[in-house]
């Protein structure tokens, strides 16, 4: 039997490849691709295998002679386990670093001059299933109940709530926008006071007299009070209302400055007074 | 065209390519001549319009599937299906039968693949890191110098060591 030659144009072929390739590309599923490549390094193992072992034996004449093979490569393990220490250690170095950068700034902001601070990394992030964060640091390092802890997350810090539980080696803490959290705070100017009570829906509520002006986006700051030795910033206003309660006063939800569930590290104010909490 | 060659040809090639090419890695990057590119040119400037797109096209899968980019299918498929027959098409207006235009050649297409690859493969994967100076210069250059050398071996396997005259086949009018 004669077999017929197929004639295709140039332009045809080119067309087909081109359209291969986008196919290949944007169309098959990345592990189809995969299994593909996987396919051709299995069927070609033993070359490919024989090459590497050829490129090793090149890269091992270079060795000194004084050595045997075996010690080479024990001497080519150690020489990769000090350069993965050299690198976790450099990492450490750079978080430490970074931390007492953080802190530095964070001391010589007015008013905390005199303050003790203590930082903790975060253990368990706040989410919905466990709603207080717990911390690294506990009553071996100073930390104890009612502490303000801050997050660094901008240069001056800004209060995200309070220690309610502590051990000898983590905290836990009381965010300011859970339930039973209860701060001594102001609206916009520190002469507007309130205390904000925590809802457990990521916000936070103040009720203040209706007389003040209160617009969205207004600071709210945890005043000066046992435990913090200086106002700082807790939230933001999100909403004011009339109070459904009381129509005399304004029912203002707030919100915190940072995103808690993200943060990595906080600092407690270990040394001022205790403030009181529910 | 022997294509039963051709097919060893670049299938050795992505084999030697993968394994023992590593011996004349250079630098702190290894970098290593690219036989797949160097195929490419020396296809591209040997064979005629047809198989020019066919082997350009061949040789991009296969080096898809031997040294992908991203572990993806197509970018290289792409790159030296287009610039292949490209280059084939640049014939009428330059020669490139002499070793140092051959290097040249071969550098010019290695920057010009890479870069479309690396191209595609950052819009498929929304881009990545890269070592942009190996891809783009260093390993197009080391091809180009070494390429002329391995074009011989090659064009003694495929039996193509005479000159080609004629770029685009015969037409049928004027065969008549």
């Amino acid at each position: 039997m004669k077999c017929k030659k197929v004639n295709l144009s140039r332009g045809v072929l080119f067309a087909w490849g081109i359209s291969l390739g986008l196919t290949f590309l944007f169309v098959v599923p990345q592990k189809a691709s995969s299994r593909l490549q996987l396919a051709y390094a299995s069927v070609f193992r033993w070359p490919l295998a024989w090459g590497r072992s050829i490129t090793l034996a090149t890269d091992r004449s270079v060795r000194s002679s004084n050595i045997n093979s075996e010690e080479y490569r024990d001497l080519l393990a150690s020489d990769r386990d000090l350069k993965t220490k050299v690198a976790n250690l450099r990492a450490q170095l750079q978080d430490v670093q970074q931390r007492y950068e953080q802190l530095a700034r964070l001391q010589q902001t007015s008013g905390w001059e005199n303050t003790a601070f203590r930082q903790a990394g975060i253990l368990t992030a706040a989410n919905s299933t466990q709603s207080q964060p717990v911390i690294d640091q506990g009553t071996e390092a100073g930390v104890a109940e009612g502490q303000f802890v801050l997050s660094l997350s901008n240069e001056s810090g800004s209060v995200i709530g309070t220690v309610s539980a502590v051990n000898a080696r983590s905290a836990k803490i009381r965010v300011i926008t859970d339930r039973g959290s209860l701060i001594q705070a102001s609206v916009g100017s520190l002469g507007v006071k309130g205390i904000l009570e925590g809802q457990g829906n990521q916000t936070a509520r103040i009720t203040i007299s209706r007389e003040h002006r209160v617009s969205v986006g207004d600071p709210v700051y945890a005043l000066k009070q046992p435990g913090l030795d200086v106002p700082v910033i807790a939230g933001r206003v999100t909403s004011c209302d009339v109070d459904r309660e009381n129509p005399w006063f304004a029912d203002v939800r707030v919100q915190p400055v940072c995103e808690v569930a993200t943060l990595r590290d906080v600092v407690v104010v270990v040394s001022a007074p205790q403030p009181q909490s529910r | 065209m022997h294509w039963i060659r051709f097919a060893v040809l670049v299938l050795l090639a992505s084999v030697l390519q993968a394994g023992p090419m590593g011996v004349l890695g250079v630098g702190h990057s290894n970098v290593k001549p690219d036989l797949l590119l160097i195929l490419l040119v020396f296809f591209a400037s040997r064979c005629n319009s047809t198989d020019t797109v066919i082997t350009s096209f061949a040789i991009g899968f296969v080096a898809d599937l031997a040294a992908p980019i991203h572990d993806l299918m197509g970018p290289r498929t792409l790159s030296f299906g287009l610039f292949g027959t490209l280059l084939f098409d640049l014939q009428s207006v330059i020669s490139i039968r002499r070793p140092i235009y051959q290097g040249a050649a071969i550098f010019a297409m290695g920057f010009l693949t890479a870069a479309v690859s690396c191209l595609l493969a950052a819009a498929r994967t929304g881009g990545s890191e890269m070592n942009l100076y190996m891809h783009l210069l260093w390993q197009p250059l080391y091809s180009g110098i070494l390429g002329p050398l391995f074009a011989l071996p090659a064009a003694w396997w495929m039996h193509m060591n005479r000159r080609r005259r004629r770029p685009y086949p015969r037409s049928s009018r004027s065969r008549r």
